[in-house]
């Protein structure tokens, strides 16, 4: 019987997978043919039917298809879908229906028909086109004013040009759309004079900034080799509006002589538009700009020290680097990050080489700066210089190439690290060292091994000591790290056992989330007790667990919660479990008048997340309900009108359909 | 991670709104256009930045424009964000506004972003960000013309896993890459649905505006799911399960080979549902394969060289890279990116900091619609079930005329652009 059952399976299983292969490799769908769709049109058949027909037309129409679709055109249901395979469809012929189908439309039909024209570039449409710009309804005027735009021509363009100056707001944009896209249609046909014409009539026109910004680079571009000349009073306008189109229009144009401009713009400019306009430098990528950023870092303002060297940087210029070393110990702070940071990306070894000799400088800032860019730019062989820093009499520069060594040199130098700990007396050696040491086995391949590494000099630590390894072993997480820990909660010295337990508050996943627990529950000393519970909470907050694990840490900690403080932190964390349960355990702390507003809160943060969920109107009764209580517990008003906006939301959802 | 370095508030961005008024503070004026599930995620990030102000959402759907002004009048603890149903109307009155969010469906994307760029907004777009090729030159188009800033959302061109990829690739350490693969969504089909869910009375307009709902797109009768995000898997209103990720990995391997600039040129048809599988190849030989598997998280790229790999996805703690020696590296290569091309770590922010310098941003225009164009001629490759060559130059298929017929649509009335 069991073998028959087991062949019963595996037919049934084939059959399911030849099932799968068969749905997965289907042979397409037959494609029908132009006249199959055709007689679709010409028949009685529905609405969805035809354009189905209509959208496959638009792929394979041809001659025969154009006197079927053409009378749909003036059908309000199917006019659309006759455009979608008429537009497509390239025969002449199709120009012409369109044409003459003009005088017989209206509203939409007759938008959509001038669309399609616009779309075909039919240059025979011009004239009626150029009748319907007067058109009384402004969407036939707009979409004649978009069609002539791209069919193009000074003639057509200069008839829109003399309407733009009178016409209302919105046609006047789809105009200035239609006269720009014939001028750049006549630059890029060697046209440029006349482009030049249109582009000049617009930017002395009254317009939107935007067609101020498109006329302006037009007009540039017309002008060729004189368009950077043409550019500059307009990098000196008044208004900032103007300033930032010509910054706009001067970031397209390459070549020294627009670089130039550029330069001479910053004599007069403001500070604010000094620094767009070394931004500017630096984006534009041309070096001839190096001399004038180089000049700018010997000033002393702070905002043009700073865009002169993100210039710098952009232009990956390494000349720039003696100039930028004394910026190191400006006075303020920003300019020297912006200096370190430059120094940082800036490539090359003759810039390594310049890094190394700061870590010589007597200044000790600027050594510790070297230290730090060493690491920046990666340079591992620059490693025995951090070595030898770390041996170094000044403990500030000890301190900084302990931590940086660990950095530099990976979980190879662990062991290195791990001895400058056990060698560190006071607790500011010791940080440098858990920094160095934790940096180090952070970049460990296998973090577990790392681990066994640290815990594997517990015996010879001190309790200084210890209490650092513990913290390296919490950054590093994993089996080995845990085990290493749970010894430690068990060692007789009280100041061990607290670091012990805040090292699995601080453990790097929700891994040690079961051990706080146990604590929470059986530790004898009440310290204890509460800092297990506090540490479990705070796991509990790790954004990488589902709802479900947070809302079932969240109810076994409610059973071990004595005080309102507890409570509230129970209640800050279960504010992040968007669930509808996390909703219901939230709402029962309402009642508790030491811990309401802290719940009121929780019930609000839940529910609004919650309503941002798809489907969100299924729950919204239970929400509505929840928010109400909240609303009518709380005594800060703000809260009761933040619950009253989020029920109309939920109302609302709940209505959806 | 070193910071972004800031960006002075120079040209405040309202003064753009108000034709050279400045206002008292250099602050952005935001607004969003239809802010559903995935907009209020963006939305999220953009809140934060202190020099943002949100002032105004526009949604066909009343519940949505309600839930994002009672979002957002909650962040800033007034009642002020306004409401709107009509996207043109919206873009005609709120000339304050600088930069729009936009994260409609795909189905309005495109047309929406050319709509509020010629009324002289800056636009951040939700991807996949066309529907066709033509709609992608119709934004590239709109953002040179009127000089405005666009970002696409292919958010992980400014995260740090996916950055530093792309700088193992750049500093040679790949070796020669021969073969870079893109996660496309492992749900959905490259063929879509053509059928209509039942009618459904369709709701006052207050309510739901259906006809702007559908924008530029065939018509069809109203079902509410929909508006509840149902509309995926649907040709008129999707890009298919290749669009739905190829939008952001497409990009992502593009931009890491240098070639966002361009399209890939060749296109091999796979006898699959979901065109899993499918090589594609650009003019410099590099070959690019779709492939639904082989990541541990969703949006994976993997590059491949002669000198090793380098593979990563969400939810990485950190790449995979055949050479363990290339992690020491990590933070020097992202902040070697970000001093090299002043970039922060942060989408939004780079938009926001283009808004005010008026530079061109990381997910830009060009490349936004050369990645579509890889992915809408990827797509059109399954749906004519055969191989195809593409011409980056004349963005036309080569000697396939039914292909090239797939490069547009014919929009409805009124929402033509």
């Amino acid at each position: 019987m069991r073998k028959i059952k087991t062949v019963l399976a595996a037919v049934l299983s084939a059959a399911l997978l030849l099932a799968q292969g068969v749905a997965q490799n289907a042979p397409p769908a037959p494609v029908r043919t132009e006249s199959e769709l055709l007689t679709v049109l010409r028949s009685d058949a529905g609405r969805k039917e035809k354009a189905d027909a209509c959208r496959e037309l638009a792929i394979r129409g041809g001659q025969e298809a154009i006197p079927v679709l053409v009378p749909m055109l003036s059908d309000e249901n199917l006019s659309h879908m006759a455009r979608y395979a008429l537009e497509r469809i390239p025969q002449p012929a199709v120009d012409k229906a369109l044409r003459e189908s003009l005088a017989e439309l209206r509203g939409g039909n007759l938008v959509g028909v001038i669309h399609t024209i616009g779309v075909r570039k039919d240059a025979k449409a011009v004239k009626p086109l150029q009748t319907c710009l007067n058109s009384s309804d402004p969407e036939v005027a707009r979409a004649a004013a978009l069609a002539l735009g791209r069919i193009g021509g000074v003639g057509v363009a200069q008839a829109m040009l003399k309407r733009f100056a009178g016409a209302p707001p919105k046609q006047q944009l789809a105009l200035a759309e239609g006269i720009l896209n014939c001028a750049d249609a006549l630059l890029g046909g060697s046209q440029a004079k006349a482009a030049r014409g249109l582009f000049d009539a617009l930017l002395a026109a009254e317009a939107p900034h935007q067609v101020k910004t498109a006329a302006l680079r037009g007009a540039v571009l017309a002008r060729g080799k004189d368009g950077p000349a043409f550019l500059a009073p307009y990098l000196r306008a008044d208004a900032d509006v103007t300033f930032g189109s010509a910054l706009r229009v001067s970031r397209g144009l390459a070549g020294p002589e627009m670089t130039g401009v550029l330069i001479r713009a910053m004599k007069d400019a403001r500070g604010d538009r000094k620094v767009l306009l070394v931004q500017t430098l630096g984006m534009r990528g041309d070096r001839a700009a190096t001399p004038a950023l180089i000049q700018i870092l010997k000033e002393n303002d702070a905002a043009m020290l700073k865009a002169a060297m993100q210039a710098l940087a952009q232009l990956e210029e390494t000349e720039a680097v003696p100039a930028i070393m004394p910026l190191l110990l400006h006075p303020e702070a920003e300019v020297r990050s912006t200096a370190k940071e430059t120094l940082g990306s800036l490539p090359g070894p003759e810039v390594d080489a310049q890094v190394i000799k700061l870590t010589t400088r007597p200044e000790t800032d600027l050594q510790i700066i070297g230290m730090d860019l060493i690491v920046r730019r990666r340079m591992v062989g620059a490693l025995p210089v951090l070595l030898d820093l770390a041996r170094s009499a000044d403990e500030k520069v000890r301190l900084a190439a302990v931590g940086r060594t660990g950095e530099l040199a990976g979980s190879a130098g662990a062991p290195e690290m791990l001895k400058l700990l056990l060698r560190a007396r006071t607790p500011a050696e010791i940080a440098a060292a858990e920094q160095g040491l934790s940096a180090a086995l952070l970049k460990a391949e296998d973090r577990n091994k790392a681990a066994g590494l640290a815990a594997g000099a517990w015996s010879v630590a001190d309790v200084e000591q210890k209490m650092a390894l513990l913290n390296v072993l919490a950054s590093l997480g994993g089996t080995n790290a845990l085990q290493a820990v749970r010894s430690a909660i068990s060692s007789d010295r009280p100041e061990i056992r607290s670091a012990a337990i805040r090292a699995l508050g601080a453990w790097n996943s929700a891994e040690a989330a079961p051990d706080l627990l146990q604590l929470a529950q059986s530790a004898t000393d009440p310290v204890e007790k509460v800092l297990s519970l506090r540490s479990y909470l705070a796991l509990a907050t790790d954004s990488d667990l589902k709802p479900d694990a947070r809302l079932d840490m969240c109810r076994q900690a409610s059973a071990l919660i004595k005080t309102p403080e507890e409570e509230k932190l129970l209640l800050s964390t279960l504010g992040n479990v968007s669930t509808m349960p996390a909703l219901k355990m939230a709402q029962a702390h309402l009642a508790n008048a030491a811990v309401k507003e802290e719940a009121a809160n929780a019930v609000l943060r839940i529910a609004e997340k919650l309503l941002q969920a798809r489907g969100a109107g299924k729950t919204a009764k239970p929400i509505i309900e929840a928010l109400g209580s909240a609303a009518s517990a709380t005594a800060n008003e703000s809260v009761k009108t933040r619950a009253a906006k989020l029920q109309e939301v939920a109302r609302a959802k709940a209505q959806e359909p | 991670m070193a910071a972004a370095l800031a960006v002075p508030v120079i040209i405040p961005g309202t003064a753009l709104g108000l034709n050279g008024a400045v206002p008292p503070s250099g602050r952005i004026v935001l607004g969003g256009i239809g802010i559903g599930g995935r907009g209020t995620g963006v939305l999220n990030w953009m809140l934060p930045e202190k020099d943002v102000q949100f002032v105004a959402v526009c949604d066909a759907k009343r519940s949505q424009r309600e839930a994002i002004k009672i979002m957002v009048d909650g962040k800033y603890g007034n009642n002020d964000c306004a409401t709107f149903q009509d996207i043109r109307e919206f873009l005609a009155e709120r000339t304050d506004i600088d930069g729009v969010l936009i994260a409609t469906g795909d189905r309005w994307h495109a047309t929406a972003s050319v709509m509020a760029m010629r009324a002289g907004k800056d636009v951040y777009s939700e991807k996949p960000s066309s529907m066709t090729i033509a709609q992608g030159q119709a934004v590239v188009e709109a953002a040179r013309r009127y000089g405005r800033v666009y970002q696409t959302g292919t958010q992980r061109l400014s995260e740090a896993n996916f950055t530093f990829a792309n700088e193992l690739l750049r500093t040679g350490r790949l070796g020669q890459v021969h073969t870079v693969r893109a996660h496309i969504a492992p749900w959905d089909a490259a063929e879509m649905k053509h059928d209509w869910l039942p009618a459904e009375p369709e709701p006052p307009k207050s309510e739901v505006d259906w006809d702007q709902w559908l924008g530029p797109c065939p018509w069809r009768p109203y079902n509410s799911a929909y508006t509840r995000g149902g509309w995926r898997g649907y040709y008129d209103f999707h890009t298919s399960c290749i669009g739905e990720w190829g939008a952001h990995t497409f990009a992502q391997c593009q931009v890491a080979l240098g070639l966002e600039t361009t399209s890939a040129v060749d296109y091999q048809y796979v006898n699959n549902a979901s065109g899993d599988g499918m090589v594609t190849r650009f003019e410099n030989g590099v070959s690019m394969v779709l492939q639904r598997e082989g990541w541990h998280g969703s949006c994976g790229v993997r590059y491949e060289g002669t000198q090793g790999w380098v593979s990563v996805a969400d939810g990485y703690a950190r790449p995979e890279v055949s050479t363990a020696a290339w992690m020491q590296d990590y933070t020097k290569l992202v902040n070697d990116y970000i001093g090299r091309n002043q970039r922060p770590m942060s989408h939004v922010r780079d938009f926001f900091n283009c808004i005010k310098n008026r530079r061109t941003t990381v997910a830009h225009p060009v490349m936004m619609h050369r990645s579509m164009s890889t992915v809408h001629a990827a797509n059109i490759c399954m749906w004519l079930k055969r191989d195809l060559k593409f011409d980056p130059r004349t963005e036309e298929f080569v000697k396939d005329p039914e292909a090239n017929r797939y490069r547009a649509r014919a929009m409805r009335a009124p929402w033509i652009i």
